[in-house]
């Protein structure tokens, strides 16, 4: 179901449950790694949160749209502003990311301002240490989770399961 | 694949693909390569991507995550050209390791230099494996959590 500029709920289910998800990732394999969870994510009301690209552009979901900071400043900035203002306006009750760099490092923090509960899950591609993201990230998260048990080990991060 | 390092192995696939029989398509992202014997593109929306994948006999990537799932999702032998071989002294050799890992799963092969490409093509043409069950654990449990953040436990 596309929503164009606005944001709808999810209505594929007859009864969606009613706890609001925020999905957050940028294209390529961090959205794949977030459509391979949707086993989890998709019988609530989620909505993505992702960067306009051509491979998301024409994605059947609920979905905010923000430019890319590496095509526009000023574009990622509204766009961010935009994803700020849902998240302050609509509560979701879990913020869940596999990785959007810039916008992570935004959201993150508001949503342990304002008390949305936050999950991120860092890319299966991250094997020996994690992104600088995902660093910053961990500071502001309540649930911060890799995909490679040596490395959850290292750090003292949560391990739940791999990529394989 | 999608950087314009990335050319050289472009330029490798386009140079085997009359030998090998079969229709070769590359999505080639910013870098503008356009194929003498192969179909390029630079990129697609996700629901044709996801089309070009189910078409696909034989994945030839650089070990990219999103690519390496939807190959084993639909199991497709993976022919792994990780960053490294196309970019000696990345910055990252993590790919080398996921690509090493799906080798080891013996869902694909690893290329370690352009000039096996053709070769690592053949053998991954003669990969045999079973269907792929995939670990879910990560899923089922972030399910649990959502349904205890929902209040449904």
């Amino acid at each position: 179901m596309r929503t164009g500029k606005g944001l709808r709920s999810n209505t594929d289910t007859l009864f969606p449950l009613t706890m609001k998800v925020v999905l957050l990732c940028s294209w390529g394999g961090h959205l794949q790694e977030m459509l391979d969870l949707r086993g989890a994510w998709g019988p609530y009301d989620y909505r993505f949160i992702t960067y306009r690209s051509e491979r998301t552009r024409g994605m059947d979901e609920p979905l905010l749209l923000i430019e890319p900071p590496w095509n526009s400043i000023p574009g990622f900035l509204w766009g961010l502003m935009r994803a700020a203002k849902s998240l302050l306006f609509d509560r979701p009750g879990v913020l869940i990311s596999t990785g959007m760099g810039w916008t992570d490092i935004f959201l993150f923090p508001l949503c342990r301002l304002i008390g949305v509960y936050s999950i991120y899950i860092e890319s299966g591609a991250n094997v020996d240490y994690v992104s600088g993201t995902a660093r910053i990230v961990r500071k502001f998260a309540d649930r911060f989770i890799v995909k490679w048990e040596g490395l959850a080990e290292e750090i003292g991060a949560e391990y739940h399961g791999g990529i394989f | 694949m999608n950087d314009a390092p990335y050319l050289p192995l472009f330029e490798a696939m386009d140079g085997l693909a009359p030998s090998l029989g079969e229709e070769v398509v590359m999505q080639v992202g910013p870098s503008g390569f356009e194929g003498k014997n192969s179909r390029c593109f630079r990129y697609l929306p996700e629901d044709e991507m996801q089309a070009v994948f189910d078409r696909a006999g034989l994945i030839v990537c650089h070990a990219g995550i999103g690519t390496i799932l939807n190959g084993m999702d639909r199991n497709i032998p993976l022919v792994l050209v990780p960053r490294c071989v196309v970019r000696p002294g990345a910055e990252t050799d993590q790919q080398m390791t996921v690509a090493r890992k799906v080798e080891a799963l013996g869902r694909g092969v690893v290329v370690e230099t352009l000039d096996g490409l053709g070769a690592g093509i053949a053998r991954g043409r003669a990969l045999e494996f079973g269907p792929y069950e995939r670990d879910t654990s990560l899923c089922d449990f972030l399910s649990d959590l959502l349904r205890e953040r929902a209040g449904l436990v």
